[in-house]
């Protein structure tokens, strides 16, 4: 009798212990929070001139990305841009970026991507933690949406938070970089003129940290 | 005669000895001093542009007031790019010394041109 009970109190144990770990693995999605103080987030944008190629840099990147490890498929969330953070080196050509001909920064304050599906997602072979995701979103310019096909580099780094965070948040990091070109005329941005090209490649290179919402309890 | 001799005088400086012992003493002309002074800031301007220009780095395109500082976080393998302020001039900046400093050299001869057009057109009136 006390061998059949202690056979049923292991049993318990053993079913309580794959509860948790099951319940663990469906709620393994991280919600990653990209605001950067270290402001290592960037996004750039390279578009050919006559003169030279055209370069500026956004910082004030803000935004959630919910990512499970286990299926990245399933990825979805919001990357924000202030518009006015959008900066170029030229003070005369920062202006005219941030008038109404072009950014309008007055009316649009903010530049969108959202991460609507993802098609397929496959592994870096040579890159540990690292994932290719065939994502589809949609980007929001000037108030212009258009849905767009993307590849990002998703590569989530467990426990790394700490050592950015120099121990003061626990958690993971997940780095996407991706760099795909978008035509300035699907979003109205500056005149048609043939001496600044219509295609503008642009390069995100972003960080975020986020604790699984098991651990946190 | 006088007046070729004042001609020549002018050519080779302010003062001439003759052979009589005589020493013509001549004050350039406004206008000579003035084609020369802005002959010089004229080139003057176009040579500092161009030293800038090249202890700059030569940037052929336009002038930069802002230069990217890479920061990278180990970590996360990402170079962030803080902006900066500087000031890197671009060949706007060359276009700009150079037009300026024809048009400074230039003044001489047009300030000349001008007043003989008015001492022409005051001489007529006579």
């Amino acid at each position: 009798m006390k061998k059949l009970t202690k056979q049923a109190g292991l049993g318990v144990v053993v079913g309580l212990v794959v509860l948790v770990a099951g319940s663990r693995g469906s709620a393994a999605e991280i919600s990653f929070d990209f605001r950067d103080p270290k402001r290592v987030n960037n996004v750039t944008f390279v578009l050919d001139s006559d003169l030279e190629p055209i370069m500026g840099v956004a910082s004030g990147i803000q935004g959630a990305v919910q990512f499970d490890p286990k299926k990245p498929q399933a990825t979805t969330g919001k990357i924000e841009i202030e518009a006015k953070a959008v900066h170029v080196s030229n003070s005369r050509m920062l202006s005219k970026l941030q008038s109404e001909e072009w950014l309008d920064i007055a009316n649009h304050t903010t530049i969108t991507f959202v991460i609507k599906s993802v098609k397929s997602a496959k592994r870096v072979k040579k890159k540990a933690g690292a994932s290719l995701l065939n994502v589809v979103g949609e980007f929001t310019i000037k108030g212009v949406t258009k849905e767009v096909a993307v590849m990002i580099e998703a590569t989530h780094l467990p426990g790394r938070l700490g050592d950015r965070t120099h121990g003061r948040q626990k958690g993971d990091l997940l780095v996407l970089r991706s760099t795909f070109t978008l035509k300035r005329s699907d979003f109205g941005l500056g005149p048609n003129i043939p001496t600044v090209a219509d295609e503008m490649e642009i390069r995100v290179a972003i960080a975020g940290g986020g604790a699984p919402a098991t651990k946190e309890k | 005669m006088m007046h070729r001799v004042i001609a020549e005088c002018e050519g080779f400086g302010l003062e001439r000895n003759f052979d009589d012992g005589q020493t013509l003493r001549l004050q350039r002309s406004y206008e000579a001093v003035m084609k020369k002074w802005s002959l010089i800031a004229g080139v003057g301007v176009v040579l500092v542009t161009w030293i800038l220009w090249i202890a700059r780095g030569c940037h052929t395109g336009l002038t930069h007031n802002t230069a990217y500082r890479s920061v990278p976080d180990p970590i996360t393998g990402l170079t962030g790019l803080v902006p900066e302020p500087a000031w890197i001039p671009g060949i706007d900046f060359l276009g700009w010394g150079f037009l300026w400093g024809a048009v400074i050299a230039a003044i001489g001869w047009i300030g000349d041109a001008w007043r003989q057009a008015s001492g022409n057109s005051s001489s007529r009136k006579k």
